[in-house]
């Protein structure tokens, strides 16, 4: 690293600092960039900086956007009584692809994980409890449906807003568990196949 | 690179790379044990809901030579800690606690039978349902004493007096010991009579115990904190899992 150039340097330890990007590959990176012309540069910098200046949260549903209330919340067409929890922005893609489930959503930024001591005012839990309180006039939630991670904090949290909520008359309702599209009975575990059960539907 | 089985009992995991975990086992055979298991956070994948905290598992695991990660080949589960948690909030935390103490407590690769008996005992015990202030004020109790740092509850850790089974004793969040009424800390609490004498009851198998009266956290609650701070003074370091439990202990009605 003493014989690359300072600016290089630098590159490269920042690029390290990124999940998943070791010396190699950051390495890699900075000599690709160093390569590509100025105004690819120039465009990589900017994408990067937009982030940091023209993004920022929900103020109802606390996802990540550049307007403010996001494209769902600002959206007359959904179903204004029926929130997605959430535990990151990312989940609202996968459950969008889905293109069924029309209604809201309400990021928390987390899940409870008393290992590491993430409890539930670290999380945006208040700001979801705003909402359930609807101001006369406006549409009363009726449902809450959970779609937090099927591990051990995603269930602690699941359990914490059911405490939560099921009090004000809302239904609270869990996304199901179970074997995953494509694979086989014969490999699940007993906790997975028993969650399927649980989960099951009628034909 | 020999492949070793062991019965095991999964004590956290962390996230590396894109989809892999680093999980902390605990075996009766080889003592404790740092792992990566390779895709663990896809969604397919080979390890199921056998990775979960306290989840009794048979691993498989490759030992590499002068690393300290071994590599899961396969992790067989036996009884998972979600289905001992059974939907209920306070097992999830009081759960959550047990694997920090276990996991900040017992050293890497050392065999400790006596850990893993006690360990086992107690999540069979809770499987079972008896309430989980028992089990968890058991598995503290005897957790301090295999450890060799059990503070005396006889004697003043101050001037040396004895303290007797009536009297009032204190002890400070540090760990530092039980006190007598005239070397009572400044910011310490009172560890009642009745709590030094449920060390009595703990003292017995927990397979004997019955769960009356541990129905709420409200009986052994004193000495839960005093063996808490005794630990975390040990250990030289803040159990993160410990505020959460005592926020839910506080609610009213728990």
């Amino acid at each position: 690293m003493d014989d690359l150039a300072a600016p290089l340097t630098r590159l490269i330890e920042e690029l390290k600092r990124l999940p998943g990007i070791g010396q190699k590959s950051a390495q890699r990176v900075a000599f690709h960039l160093l390569r590509a012309d100025r105004e690819r540069v120039q465009n990589f910098a900017d994408a990067l900086l937009a982030l940091k200046d023209q993004l920022g949260f929900c103020g109802v549903c606390q996802n990540i956007t550049d307007i403010d209330p996001c494209r769902y919340c600002a959206d007359g067409g959904r179903q204004r009584d029926c929130i997605c929890v959430v535990e990151e922005p990312a989940n609202i893609l996968n459950i969008e692809k889905t293109r069924e489930f029309h209604g809201l959503y309400h990021v928390l930024h987390g899940a409870i994980a008393p290992l590491q001591g993430i409890g539930p005012e670290q999380l945006r839990i208040r700001s979801l409890l705003e909402r359930l309180r609807a101001p006369e006039g406006a549409t009363p939630i009726r449902e809450i449906i959970i779609a937090t991670d099927p591990d051990s904090e995603g269930e602690a949290t699941a359990l914490y807003l059911a405490r939560l909520i099921k009090p004000l008359g809302i239904r609270v309702s869990r996304i199901a568990m179970g074997i995953p599209v494509g694979s086989e009975i014969e490999f699940a575990d007993e906790v997975t196949m028993l969650k399927a059960l649980e989960g099951r539907r009628d034909l | 690179m020999p492949l070793r089985e062991a019965q095991a009992i999964v004590l956290r995991t962390y996230p590396l790379k894109e989809a892999d975990k680093i999980v902390v086992f605990f075996t009766r055979e080889y003592g404790k044990c740092r792992g990566v298991s390779r895709g663990a956070r896809r969604m397919k994948n080979g390890f199921g809901g056998s990775l979960e905290p306290l989840s009794e598992v048979r691993v498989g695991y490759f030992e590499r030579p002068r690393k300290d990660l071994v590599t899961i080949d396969r992790c067989d589960l036996e009884s998972s800690m979600m289905q001992l948690a059974g939907g209920d909030m306070t097992r999830v935390l009081a759960l959550a606690y047990i694997a920090e103490v276990a996991d900040r407590m017992l050293p890497e690769h050392e065999v400790n039978d006596a850990s893993y008996r006690l360990l086992r005992l107690v999540l069979g015990r809770i499987r079972e349902g008896l309430p989980v202030w028992l089990p968890l004020t058991y598995y503290l109790y005897w957790m301090v004493r295999l450890g060799g740092f059990m503070p005396s509850l006889a004697a003043c850790a101050g001037c040396g007096v004895a303290i007797e089974a009536e009297q009032a004793a204190f002890y400070a969040g540090d760990g530092s010991g039980l006190r007598c009424r005239n070397c009572r800390p400044r910011q310490g609490n009172e560890l009642a009579a009745s709590e030094r004498g449920l060390t009595g009851l703990l003292a017995r198998s927990l397979a004997e115990l019955p769960g009356d009266g541990w129905e709420n956290g409200r009986r052994g609650r004193e000495l839960r904190r005093f063996l808490h701070a005794a630990i975390e003074a040990q250990i030289e370091a803040q159990l993160k899992s410990w505020k959460l439990l005592e926020e839910l202990e506080n609610e009213p009605g728990i």
